[in-house]
């Protein structure tokens, strides 16, 4: 076993009064053990040598005046199993074999930690008892096995005063809720024990978790400073950014489709705003967000890459909070509180873009210039959520949750020649793409060991575009002949959702989750109508195409067992149907995860997870498009399944740094793609004859090393990666590279908390420029058409890696008394990167035409410069 | 439609500078590709077959440039992109048929390398230039198979097959006249107006059919009556057509963010087995005689109606152009945001299109219907 020597000379210099006297005067009351032996050391000038995790969990209670060190180590040590050795000017401490009480029998000590004043759980809380600790889930509830007899308990949480509880007899199963308060004040070292993603890292046997809470996000550096979770997401390794700019995340070389994004456990499918500008995710609604990228908990199946779990705020049980953000580009509204104090809350997020409000009066000031033909632009995004938490009892509490998220654009041209001439046109473009969740859910703490928690939800996902178009001519404002077309294009999805999840601790070293859920699904797919009429016709056709019911069940059990203090096995399963047009296809979904700890500060884990997806989107840009539809496997095409295999090695020499690294291997099998030429068949033909179904793999190695807390915090990471796709409608069948096989990606992001009044955090990006498909050579226009352009000879998909990216974003963050300022600069040193290649002539035109001033080139397209915002976010 | 086109033109531009407050720098991709041979045939029925060979460039070198071609007028200039030493064979339903010989043509146009666009042009000379192609003896009927196969040392080899498409007649015209305006004077009539067409035709409902339509006019006129009188007619419009037909490869979306007029293609998907009467609109139609002494032949002037169907080669190609230049998904492509869309070919090699077409064509005499109009006026 590795020693940890501490060593205190220079503090022994400074408590030169005590050393000589010999004796000690010690006067602790429940404080914990470390604190007491640094001012132990302190006094007696003696190093102290133990074994890392020997004084954990333990509280010391002692009053001593002037005493002999032997003397106050004999009372710190009584009653435990520790002894000690006094030897020159070291003294060890170690386990004592014969001091070791014989095996006693244990209770169950269950209960929820939550925010003090706002009732809210506190979800990754590291409650530790006698040799025992447990990490509270997503409703703040934990279960502790602890010895008979008596027992204290110690919680951390990040950002919160250490909670240590009075001494209690345990001599049957009983509740103790926790309370904890925010203190900014806290110790660092006392803060560290409880850092989620440190114990996640050394504690749990998964490989890539990570959970973000909103502070995390809030403070992380991003474009138009409006901060975003998935763009926190995209500074970690193995996740690719996509585009610069966007809200896109491409994990482990898996596709924009392949994460599962959940609101309070319930899938979303819109994620995005304007284009994939903005995610859907209100900051302000967010409590925190667990992230699985490598190893995937059996209760996780439906996507291949990775899940994300929003879970939103339930709001304060004992006073009115709120905030008021006014930003660059968008506005946001929160408020929590109780409805009846102690029992019930409230909390509302708002968020709306400004965007509309500026092409008003743009286009006022262009319909100024024409008499006869006026247009209008608008468009905006809107994030609604809503949550109403109840609690009954200890044991039982109940919400309703409602998540409404949408964008708008519409474009309007009237060409009205009534004044001069007679001849009218009217063009109207409506396009509105969203989702809507509407969830309830009860938990219920069936027993001490064992913890329910029943949702029912519906989930709507639309998109409807619009286009009619009618021109005609009049004579005396009454129409003579007229053409109108239009056409409209719905794209829908319903789901019902069931489900229910358990998560039960049989024994202390022991414990199992598991659930079901039956999802009913209603998919639209595109479904275009078209009408066209005139002065003497009227037809209206629409597609043969009808709405796809599916039904899917799914069932989950897994077991987290620890049969000794450095091995540790999460193991699970995950079974799914998916019926659909009268097929059933079912997967089976292993997960296992192992854990083994050659000494207390090391852990080496591996991982193998198999995952099934049934639905999947059909991609055509890197930017998110409201024609991008959710469509799921249908006719002969079978679901998409992953195989993956993780290890990694983990060491945290203090409990707030981490060093890790993880490797992995994924196969991906039945991806599907959009074939070569799909964009020659008409956009309403069905979809599954425009797509390609293949294969890929992505592998790779994450290194990070992070420190969560203390005046510098952050983490620097390195990913490498390589990701391929095949599919034989595709690049003649042969393998390419995938768009975003970023080989190389570094990123930097740190925090630094310069006094009570400033914060600076700064994020910096380096790595592998995306993957494009770049033609070369051209071949002679064939007069077809009314063009005369040169035409493009395909070429291998992805066959040229643009230039390296680097970016660096800052931000600043300036406390007030009623709240506070955000100053951020995107791309601070203004490196514009490399978005794609065009073929382009050297001047930009290709009208002026003398070989002397113009020559045909390609040319670096250079996207986003240095763009600085603000944004003031009142507290109230 | 110019307001179709504000988006495009104004907004779109708006947001991209906005947005891609982009800077450009010029650079040689290090990628190495290799030219390959582009063949380019579009056969009709009736009419030999030529084949124009290529050979592909690399964009930067700049092979096609107009510049290359400043003196295309000069006697025995050629385009040093054609491919003159290739063997081009002709199989016809499956049978050889025949080797093309190498052929050079009088013409005069603005033509690029290939030659296919065509603008004769009365009392221009004619030079021997640019236009080197291969031919054929035989004359395709309509549903033959044709294959061609070329090879050259140096570009390798292409083939490409297709068949000739069976004419789809026009049934009938109907049309309302608005806005006419008669403003003959005592020596010449001069006659505008608007006009509203449905053009029946019935599509043959066996397999899918692709089409394009077109209008032209007889234009300018000049002759002399029965009785010697000289005179000049002429017949001009502005083809406003804008069929729903003609946008079924434009999805909703592409009706905001891109251009979609400008394109008579369509297939029979709607309208298969149908009668349809597709919406034709025509403006300011202008029919003008110098001298109203004289007594003009009946078919001297006239507005053609042209419906082609088209092969399924050309129909791809057309809409891939479309896709490419003017759809979403392509202006997406052309910034690095999307895919890039190509054109669409039906040779080996990627390069070149061999298409085919059949036409019917439908006239409206100007005469005809003047006269008709004016005797409605006076009922």
């Amino acid at each position: 076993m590795k020693k940890k020597l501490l060593l205190s000379f220079s503090l022994a210099l400074m408590c030169g009064v005590s050393l000589c006297a010999g004796n000690i005067t010690v006067r602790a009351v429940k404080l914990p053990a470390e604190k007491v032996f640094a001012d132990i050391m302190k006094q007696s000038g003696k190093n102290f040598v133990y074994s890392a995790g020997l004084l954990d969990n333990m509280i010391v209670s002692v009053n001593l005046k002037d005493s002999p060190l032997n003397e106050a180590l004999d009372q710190i040590f009584k009653n435990t199993d520790i002894s000690y050795k006094i030897k020159g000017n070291n003294v060890s401490l170690f386990r004592d074999k014969k001091k070791s009480k014989p095996q006693m029998k244990r209770k169950t000590v269950s209960g929820f930690v939550r925010e003090s004043g706002s009732g809210e759980p506190l979800v990754g809380a590291v409650v530790k008892g006698s040799g025992n600790a447990a990490v509270t889930n997503v409703m703040g509830f934990y279960s502790l096995s602890l010895p008979e007899g008596n027992n204290s308990l110690v919680v951390t949480y990040p950002g919160f005063s250490p909670v240590s509880t009075e001494k209690f007899n345990l001599n049957s199963n009983r509740t103790i809720d926790i309370s904890m308060d925010p203190d900014g004040e806290v110790l660092d070292e006392l803060v560290v024990h409880g850092s989620k993603n440190n114990s996640l890292a050394m504690e749990s046997a998964s490989v890539g978790a990570l959970n973000l809470n909103k502070g995390v996000i809030a403070s992380t550096p991003v474009i138009f400073g409006e901060s975003d979770v998935i763009k926190t997401l995209q500074l970690e390794p193995g996740v690719s950014a996509g585009v610069e700019g966007m809200a896109g995340m491409y994990v482990h070389g898996g596709n924009a489709d392949e994460n599962l994004y959940m609101l309070d456990n319930i899938p979303l499918y819109q994620v995005n705003h304007v284009a994939g500008l903005f995610s859907a995710f209100n900051t302000e609604a967010i409590r925190n967000v667990d992230f699985y990228k490598s190893s995937f908990p059996a209760k996780y199946d439906g996507r291949l890459s990775s899940y994300m779990d929003v879970h939103t705020k339930d709001g304060s049980l004992e006073e009115h909070h709120g905030s008021f953000r006014l930003g660059l580009t968008s506005g946001a509204f929160n408020i929590d509180g109780p409805i009846w104090k102690g029992h019930t809350s409230y909390s509302v997020a708002l968020r709306r873009s400004w965007f509309d409000i500026l092409t008003i009066p743009g286009c006022a000031i262009y319909n100024s210039f024409s008499k006869d033909e006026k247009n209008n632009l608008g468009l905006a995004f809107t994030d609604f959520n809503a949550k109403v938490n109840h609690r009954f009892s200890d044991r039982s509490s109940a919400h309703v949750m409602f998540y409404y998220g949408q964008d708008y654009l519409y474009v309007k041209q009237s060409y009205d020649m009534n004044k001069s001439d007679d001849y009218y046109d009217y063009l109207k473009n409506h396009l509105k793409w969203g989702n809507i969740v509407v969830s309830a859910g009860w938990n219920y703490v069936l027993s001490p060991k064992l913890f329910g928690e029943f949702t029912a939800a519906y989930t709507r996902y639309m998109s409807k575009l619009t286009h009619t178009d009618e021109d005609g001519e009049k004579e005396n404002g009454k129409i003579t002949s007229f053409t109108f077309s239009e056409l409209s294009s719905d794209n829908n999805i319903n789901d019902w959702i069931f489900r229910g999840d358990f998560e039960w601790h049989p024994h202390d070293l022991h414990s199992i989750n598991f659930g079901a859920y039956y999802t009913r699904h209603s998919f639209l797919p595109f479904r275009n109508k078209r009408t066209i009429a005139s002065e003497n016709m009227h037809e209206t056709m629409t597609d043969k195409i009808t709405t796809y019911h599916a039904n899917e069940f799914n069932i989950y059990g897994s077991g987290d067992w620890s049969p000794s203090n450095n091995f540790r096995v999460n193991y699970g399963l995950h079974y799914s149907l998916f019926n659909i047009e009268g097929r059933t296809h079912q997967g089976l979904s292993p997960r296992i995860s192992l854990k083994w700890s050659p000494a207390n500060d090391w852990a080496i884990k591996a991982g193998y997870s198999k995952t099934v997806q049934y639905v999947h989107q059909l991609i055509q840009s890197s930017i998110s498009l409201p024609t991008d539809q959710w469509i799921p496997i249908l006719g002969s095409q079978k679901p998409q399944i992953a195989d993956k295999i993780a290890a990694g090695v983990y060491y945290s020499p203090e409990t707030s740094l981490t060093f890790s690294v993880e490797g992995y291997w994924k196969w991906m099998n039945n991806l599907l793609e959009y074939a070569d030429e799909y964009y020659i068949l008409p956009p309403d033909i069905a979809w599954n004859e425009k797509m390609a179904i293949g294969k890929g793999t992505a592998k790779g190695i994450d290194f990070k090393v992070s420190k969560e807390f203390g005046k510098l915090s952050g983490h620097v990471s390195y990913s490498l990666l390589w990701a391929d796709r095949q599919y034989p409608d595709k690049n003649h069948g042969k393998k390419f590279p995938a768009r975003f096989d970023n080989r190389h990606k570094i990123n930097v992001m740190a925090n630094w908390k310069i006094n009570d009044k400033w914060d600076m955090n700064v994020s910096w990006t380096g790595m592998s420029g995306n993957r494009i498909t770049l033609p070369t050579q051209c071949w002679v226009d064939p007069g077809l058409g009314p063009w005369h352009y040169d035409m493009t000879l395909a070429t291998e998909v992805n066959n040229y890696r643009l230039p390296f990216y680097h970016r660096m974003d800052l931000s600043f963050t300036r406390y007030t008394k009623g709240g506070f300022w955000n100053f951020s600069l995107y791309n601070a040193y203004c490196n514009m990167n490399t978005i794609g290649i065009q073929r382009d002539y050297s001047w930009g035109s290709a009208d002026i035409v003398t070989p002397d001033t113009m020559k045909p080139v390609f040319k670096k397209i250079k996207l986003l410069p240095i763009i600085p915002s603000v944004s003031y976010t009142w507290i109230f | 439609m110019k307001i179709r086109r504000f988006f495009r033109k104004y907004i779109l531009p708006l947001i991209l500078s906005l947005v891609l407050t982009s800077c450009f720098s010029d650079f040689e991709p290090d990628i190495e590709s290799k030219p390959v041979l582009c063949m380019i045939s579009n056969i009709s029925d009736g009419d030999s077959i030529k084949v124009s060979l290529t050979h592909t460039w690399r964009w930067s070198e700049g092979k096609n440039e107009p510049w290359n071609y400043s003196n295309w007028a000069t006697e025995g200039f050629e385009s040093e992109l054609l491919v003159k030493n290739a063997l081009v064979k002709l199989y016809v339903n499956d049978e050889y048929t025949e080797t093309l010989k190498l052929a050079k043509r009088k013409v005069y146009g603005n033509m690029g390398s290939d030659g296919m666009v065509l603008r004769p042009w009365e009392d221009y000379p004619w030079t021997t230039t640019g236009y080197v192609y291969y031919i054929a003896e035989y004359i395709p009927k309509c549903g033959d198979k044709i294959r061609l196969e070329a090879e050259s040392d140096e570009y390798g080899s292409a083939w490409a097959e297709v068949t000739v498409p069976q004419t789809v007649e026009i049934d009938s015209v109907d049309y309302t006249i608005s806005n006419f305006e008669d403003r003959n004077s005592t020596l010449s009539e001069f006659y505008i107006f608007d006009m509203n067409l449905s053009m029946w035709f019935s599509d043959p409902g066996n397999e899918t059919n692709y089409y394009m339509f077109d209008t032209s006019s007889s234009g300018y006129f000049k002759g002399e009556d029965d009785q010697g009188i000289e005179y000049k007619e002429s017949v001009t419009f502005r083809d406003e057509t804008d069929d729903p037909l003609f946008t079924e490869h434009v999805s909703a979306i592409d009706h905001v963010l891109a251009e979609t007029s400008g394109y008579s293609f369509f297939s029979d998907r709607q309208i298969s087995g149908k009668s349809y009467p597709l919406h034709v609109r025509l403006e300011a139609v202008s029919y003008q005689i110098d001298n109203r002494l004289a007594t003009p032949d009946m078919e001297n002037s006239y507005i053609s109606l042209i419906l082609y169907s088209i092969s399924p080669s050309y129909y791809r190609h057309v809409i891939s152009v479309w896709a490419a230049n003017d759809g979403i998904v392509g202006s997406l492509g052309d910034v690095g945001l999307a895919e890039p869309v190509f054109a669409a070919s039906n040779v080996s090699t990627g390069a070149g299109v061999v298409s085919a077409f059949t036409k019917y064509e439908y006239k409206l005499y100007m005469r005809q219907l003047i006269e008709s109009i004016e005797k409605e006026s006076q009922q």
